[in-house]
């Protein structure tokens, strides 16, 4: 049975055309009707098909009778593309065998394909290179091909050529998977040791696992045990995706399914953990994942002050579905009570803000992001600031000290100007630079992630047409010049915007600041001072003038209902703002301090 | 059927124009043949026949508008106003107002409308300046309309409106003074003063969008506004409604029932019902509206509000309040058995310590200053 189970992955890049892959691949096998095929569909949430991006892994079981006449069932872990999302790679990773490694015939190999492509090296993963796109106008498979032979180590001749538009080379693809990724191995007799490598929250199945069967097999109505906590739970559903959820009877060693207990408390289901048998344990858990650490942290408060319980118990099934959320409840006097999260990116901090809203229904004000600061202080003590209204008082301040990153840039020759550029105008320090190819080069830089977490992957971008990718690996804690900026309403200190800036760059930050709180606080009845301060110095200010015109200037039995519907619409507007003293302010008011710096 | 004694209006639309002005979001059509004019007219009467029913309280005005209303005939209005009398009661002697378009009548059709039964016309005058008729896009100019007001008297009228716009792209404070001024020289009983506000859908906000043009800034508006109170004040007119003013005892009844929210007969294509807190509005197109008239059917409708009881409450504030006088605390409790402010008390508190609202000798009111900041305090009445 096991010679027959295939277990991979695929690494590509956003826009690289995985999730396209993925469809031909679910197509061809027949895992899908016509009618069922909709695209990208194993990206389940709105959030993935509106951005074009995978977030969540999502195992999907194919059924593929290869030419040598043996149907092989083959287990397709999805992986997510974005940076911020590598762990969840890592994850997909390390419950396979393989990875088809798909790169863009015109786009070539970009940096943070190459650092996923070294993971699954590093956990001996077998390769199968595949080109896409090869349909396009400006593809060159073969340059590409070679680029993978000279920074990859993998053999040109083996490179697949395919156009998952198409439908072009994907029984090549799939033959490949066959021949060359290695069947699991793993004793079925042996004591049960199986990997869960997601979960969810079903309202109707309580906890729902991932999991990867490593020995052993699991079988409906078992007693397993937590490994890391020693809790038992009786199964009360296996089964594959195939795509649909289908229950089966067992898992054997080497398979991927789904296993749904009676898990009343998501944190009994740890993403990383081992299962095991409750009657016969196994001596050791499998190797699970490193925690992830947030490196961003914002505040996130409801509008509603009432929603508090809501979002805290929102927070907690989201947490299940996604191990890498951080929170703690904390206060702000301009937003109430609230929750400071951490985040491993600032897609990740929107995707999450926004699947609070979505899936839980509620309205959120969040803060503006922030990383951990390490402070020094005077009596010699050490402090971790995640959020800049805890900033201590500047005179007990020895030194500060800022996360930085080693951050990795791939881009075309012609282009390695303007990105040297842009690393020195975000703080940067050179550390080398390397010929990839005769004509793509990796610029490696030391930065600050703060400098990287506001826009810095937008302006490469646009300087570089979009040729440039990036990845980051933090480093460790460097000596900053930082200060503390505070804004304030009419007098009054809005802790919620403040911001910790680099003390060269305050001023500049300060004006882009208040002119841009005057754009979005509307005009309201009374005018409205706003100041930027560092300590009690004043660096920066602006005015809100007060409402001179608002008014239906015709009101006649015709219109009547057109013009209540203005009043509605401003009613309603009334319920997206915060009031804050006498002060009207726009709810995403306080996400617009990390977004001064792309006015430029 | 409308039980309240209360007296109702009856509102006759005319959606036809010789040409749709630029900031026109009402419905109307270009009048192509004259000849409809007359199959309109049959239609408006057959509908005031077909809903009789509907109404059993008085009627206390009558009120011809549009579109163009004056494009019709003296003879066509007649038909129609004995189709009201007809068919409804009315209640002491009711005001029959027209609006006038100045490039559309002459001296006779004056004395002929005056000698059916109008008695009070709304002349559509908007400025008193060529250039910003023309951004308008009115097809009178300031002759015609001077020449019309002049004969307005001779023609037996003893009660008329004059319409202004303010606002408009690059007038100035003082443009705008001399177009009262002018007006107030003709000595009218009422004054309609409007900013110009645009829908979406007009050509000028087309321009504005385009940036052709460029609507004033807010403080200038304010100031034409209040300027435009304390001048028409200082010449005998009551400032009685957030854009409206008259002489003392020739506030407008028509409109005065509107705000006071009480009920309305509209009658016409594209024309708005207020039954027992419905809204229903006649369907457009003419065409349709016509050929179901005409063959004794009723027209199309569609409802555009059911209301209930908390809802019919906010309306009456929301228009209410449009009457400098405001809310009858006493009357109020008489209509909708609430204390308003019991009901409404932290609205009302806000407002007041905003200085927007007063409540006073049993009335309740916006102060000089929230008229033009009125939107603040309506949207908070939004039931």
């Amino acid at each position: 049975m096991q010679d027959r189970i295939r277990n991979f992955s695929i690494i590509a890049h956003i826009d690289h055309g995985k999730s396209t892959l993925a469809d031909r691949l679910l197509q061809i096998t027949g895992a899908l009707t016509a009618r069922e095929m909709r695209e990208q569909f194993l990206d389940k949430m709105d959030l993935e098909r509106e951005k074009g991006i995978t977030i969540k892994l999502q195992p999907v079981r194919l059924n593929y009778t290869a030419r040598d006449g043996k149907t092989y069932i083959l287990n397709l872990i999805d992986t997510p593309g974005h940076v911020d999302f590598s762990y969840e790679v890592s994850r997909s990773l390390a419950a396979c065998e393989g990875a088809l490694l798909v790169v863009d015939a015109s786009q070539g190999i970009e940096a943070q394909t190459l650092a996923n492509v070294y993971m699954a090296m590093d956990l001996n993963l077998e390769i199968i290179g595949v080109v896409n796109k090869i349909d396009l106008p400006g593809a060159e498979p073969e340059v590409v091909k070679g680029e993978m032979e000279d920074v990859l180590g993998l053999d040109k001749q083996e490179i697949i050529p395919i156009s998952a538009k198409l439908g072009t080379g994907i029984e090549e693809v799939l033959e490949a998977i066959v021949a060359k990724i290695p069947a699991p191995k793993g004793d079925e007799k042996a004591e049960l040791q199986a990997l869960i490598f997601d979960s969810y929250f079903d309202s109707y199945k309580g906890a729902i696992s991932y999991i990867r069967v490593y020995s052993g097999e699991l079988r409906k109505g078992d007693m397993i045990r937590m490994m890391s906590t020693g809790k038992d739970f009786e199964i009360t559903e296996i089964g594959v995706l195939s795509p649909f959820m289908t229950t089966v009877e067992s898992l054997k060693a080497g398979e991927v399914g789904y296993m749904a207990a009676a898990i009343k408390n998501v944190a009994d289901t740890k993403v990383g953990d081992t299962v095991t048998g409750a009657a016969r344990p196994a001596a050791a858990p499998l190797e699970g994942y490193q925690e992830v650490k947030p490196v961003v942290y914002c505040g996130l408060y409801p509008l509603e002050n009432s929603d508090y319980e809501k979002l805290r118990d929102a927070l907690e099934k989201l947490k299940l579905n996604d191990s890498s959320l951080i929170y703690e409840p904390e206060s702000s006097d301009a937003l109430g009570l609230g929750f400071r999260c951490g985040f491993l990116g600032l897609l990740h901090l929107e995707i999450v803000r926004e699947r609070l809203e979505r899936e839980y229904d509620l309205t959120l004000m969040a803060t503006a992001p922030s990383v951990i600061y390490r402070i020094i202080l005077t009596d010699n003590s050490e402090i971790y600031v995640r959020n800049p209204s805890r900033w201590p008082d500047p005179q007990r301040i020895d030194k500060v000290m800022e996360p930085y990153v080693k951050a990795s840039i791939m881009v075309p020759n012609d282009y390695v100007g303007t990105v040297m550029e842009l690393c020195q105008e975000k703080r940067g320090s050179f550390i080398n630079m390397e010929y990839l190819t005769p004509h793509r080069v990796m610029i490696s830089y030391n930065l600050p992630l703060a400098e990287i977490l506001v826009d810095f992957f937008d302006g490469l971008k646009s300087r570089t047409k979009g040729y440039a990718s990036l990845d980051y690996d933090i480093r460790g804690y460097e000596v900053s010049e930082l200060v503390k900026l505070d804004i304030m309403l009419n007098g009054e200190t809005v802790d919620a915007l403040s911001s910790i800036s680099h003390k060269e760059k305050a001023y500049y930050r300060a004006r882009a600041l208040v002119e841009r709180l005057r754009k979005i606080i509307p005009r309201q009845l009374y005018e409205v001072a706003i100041q930027a301060s560092i300590g009690n110095r004043v660096i920066a200010r602006e005015s809100v003038k007060a409402m001179r015109k608002d008014v239906l200037a015709k009101c006649y039995g015709g219109d009547i209902t057109r013009k209540k519907k203005l009043l509605e619409k401003q009613k309603e507007g009334k319920k997206r703002m915060k009031q804050i003293g006498r002060v009207e302010v726009p709810r995403d008011a306080f996400m617009t301090v990390m977004e001064i710096d792309s006015d430029k | 059927m409308i039980n309240s004694s209360a007296p109702i209006g009856i509102y006759i639309h005319i959606p036809f124009c010789l040409s749709k002005c630029y900031y026109c979001d009402f419905y109307s059509l270009p009048l192509l043949d004259p000849l409809i004019l007359e199959k309109y007219t049959y239609s408006i009467v057959n509908e005031l026949k077909l809903r009789k029913a509907e109404i059993d309280s008085p009627f206390a005005s009558i009120y011809l508008g549009g579109g163009t209303p004056s494009l019709l005939r003296p003879k066509q209005v007649e038909k129609i106003l004995e189709s009201v009398f007809a068919h409804y009661r009315p209640y002491g002697e009711p005001e029959i107002s027209m609006e006038v378009n100045p490039a559309t009548v002459n001296l006779q059709d004056l004395r002929d409308l005056r000698s059916v039964g109008v008695n009070r016309l709304s002349i559509g005058v908007q400025s008193f300046s060529d250039a910003e008729l023309k951004t308008l896009g009115r097809i009178h100019g300031s002759l015609e309309a001077s020449a019309i007001l002049s004969d307005v008297n001779k023609a037996g009228f003893d009660n008329f409106n004059i319409d202004l716009i303010y606002g408009l792209p690059h007038q100035t404070l003082s443009g705008w003074q001399d177009n009262l001024r002018l007006a107030v020289g003709f000595n009218p009983q009422h004054i309609s003063a409007y900013l110009l506000q645009l829908d979406e859908s007009t050509p000028l906000a087309r321009q504005i969008k385009e940036g052709t043009i460029s609507l004033l800034d807010d403080e200038l508006e304010a100031s034409m506004y209040y300027g435009t109170l304390d001048y028409l004040e200082a010449q005998g007119y009551l400032h009685y409604e957030i854009s409206n003013f008259a002489r003392p005892n020739y506030e407008c009844c028509h409109n005065q029932l509107y705000w006071q929210c009480r009920e309305y007969l509209g009658v016409g294509a594209g024309a708005v019902s207020f039954n027992r807190g419905r809204r229903t509005l006649n369907e457009p197109p003419v065409k349709s509206y016509i050929e179901e008239l005409l063959a004794d059917r009723p027209a199309s409708i569609k409802v555009l509000e059911d209301m209930d009881y908390h809802q019919k409450i906010a309306d009456a504030i929301i228009m209410g309040l449009r009457l400098t006088k405001g809310i009858n605390r006493e009357e109020f409790h008489q209509r909708f058995g609430i204390d308003i402010l019991d009901d409404y008390q932290d609205i009302i508190e806000t407002c007041r310590m905003q200085g927007l609202l007063e409540f006073k000798n049993d009335y309740i009111y916006l102060t000089k200053k929230a008229y033009f900041l009125s939107n603040q305090v309506l949207n908070k009445f939004i039931a």
